[in-house]
């Protein structure tokens, strides 16, 4: 270990910026799939399944925009 | 909250290992095989990579255990895995979760120019798995056994090194007189020589002699304060050359023509590092 203790701190702080960035990407999933998907299923989601959940996501606001309908 | 029923359902293994060490110098009840030897590997889950960033836990070691145990599970207490095993696990989790390649950054030498290769971890897994662990070396006429360190020794010996590093750096430190800083310098110093000769001791199993075998550490550690600087130094040379062999070679890189006329050299060699930053995101 060469760093410094300010290149720690700095490390730790974009580590703790990416947990935070994380934790908004799993709420945003939760409440965009109206409750199908809970908190603890997202936390136990892999890096692939979120993805696709994100593309469902994605299609049904596309959808949403194009029908003029409430987003389902 | 129960837990949920279908959690076993979650995730599906991506990939199956097989271990450097061939699952060899786990202690009983640490590690499940398959028929086939591998282990199945399992994707990260978002809790895995939550763990996978928090500093305090990565700095002890905790995160990696946890993370391992998670994706797979048939090894029971990462902890007493050999440490030669850790680079492919790693290695393996990665590809379970973000797919084979990974984007390494570098600068052109000479010219400065940053420039994205693609690397695929499956060939580096595949050269880390083909390597054999030499757990032998005939001294004179005594028979040494290695075995490698464990995960848990290993972060036990980085953290004290770590510890007595910091105090290193605190030395340099202009409110002190010389003569104090001499005087830490050189207990600090004798600390840092204590831990790696720890580790030597650590990493012998057993001493053959021409009439029995003696594996009682203490009497390692004795025989080791008490032997001559060559049965050290072979030691420590096979020991670098076993972690050599389950080192991951750097990639060589053949520079472009424009580069070339440009200063830049025919090839170079990039080292794969993995770091918090490449290994463990997403985007490549």
């Amino acid at each position: 270990m060469t760093w410094t203790t300010d290149q720690i701190l700095a490390e730790v702080k974009v580590l703790d910026d990416q947990v935070k960035g994380f934790k908004q990407e799993l709420f945003k999933i939760c409440w965009y799939m109206r409750g199908s998907v809970t908190l603890n299923d997202a936390y136990l989601m892999s890096a692939e399944d979120r993805e696709l959940v994100a593309e469902i996501i994605k299609e049904n606001l596309d959808t949403t925009k194009k029908s003029g309908m409430p987003f389902f | 909250m129960s837990e949920n029923p279908l959690k076993g359902y979650f995730r599906q293994p991506k990939i199956y290992l097989t271990l450097p060490s061939q699952a060899k110098y786990y202690p009983p009840g640490t590690v499940e095989l398959t028929e086939t030897g591998e282990l199945p590997v399992y994707p990260m889950t978002a809790t895995d990579e939550i763990a996978i960033k928090t500093p305090d836990a990565l700095l002890n070691g905790q995160s990696t255990v946890d993370v391992i145990q998670s994706c797979i599970p048939a090894i029971k207490n990462a902890w007493h895995m050999p440490n030669l095993d850790l680079d492919a696990i790693l290695i393996a989790i990665r590809i379970a979760t973000y797919g084979e390649m990974m984007e390494v950054e570098t600068k052109v030498p000479n010219i400065g120019e940053e420039r994205t290769y693609e690397v695929d971890l499956r060939q580096i897994l595949d050269g880390l798995v083909s390597n054999e662990f030499e757990e032998t070396v005939q001294i004179d006429n005594l028979l040494v056994h290695i075995a490698p360190m464990t995960y848990q020794q290993f972060t036990k010996n980085a953290l004290k090194t770590f510890e007595e590093q910091r105090i290193f750096s605190l030395v340099d430190n202009d409110n002190i007189t010389e003569e104090e800083k001499i005087a830490r310098f050189n207990k600090s110093f004798k600390k840092l020589t204590a831990l790696t000769v720890g580790m030597v001791t650590d990493s012998i199993s057993a001493i053959e002699t021409d009439e029995q075998t003696v594996n009682d550490p203490t009497h390692i550690k004795e025989f080791l304060d008490n032997a001559d600087k060559k049965f050290y130094n072979t030691i420590v040379k096979h020991i670098e050359a076993q972690k050599e062999k389950f080192s991951i070679k750097p990639l060589v890189v053949n520079c472009e023509p424009e580069d070339i006329e440009n200063g830049a050299p025919e090839s170079y060699e990039v080292p794969i590092i993995f770091d918090q930053s490449n290994f463990f995101a997403q985007g490549s």
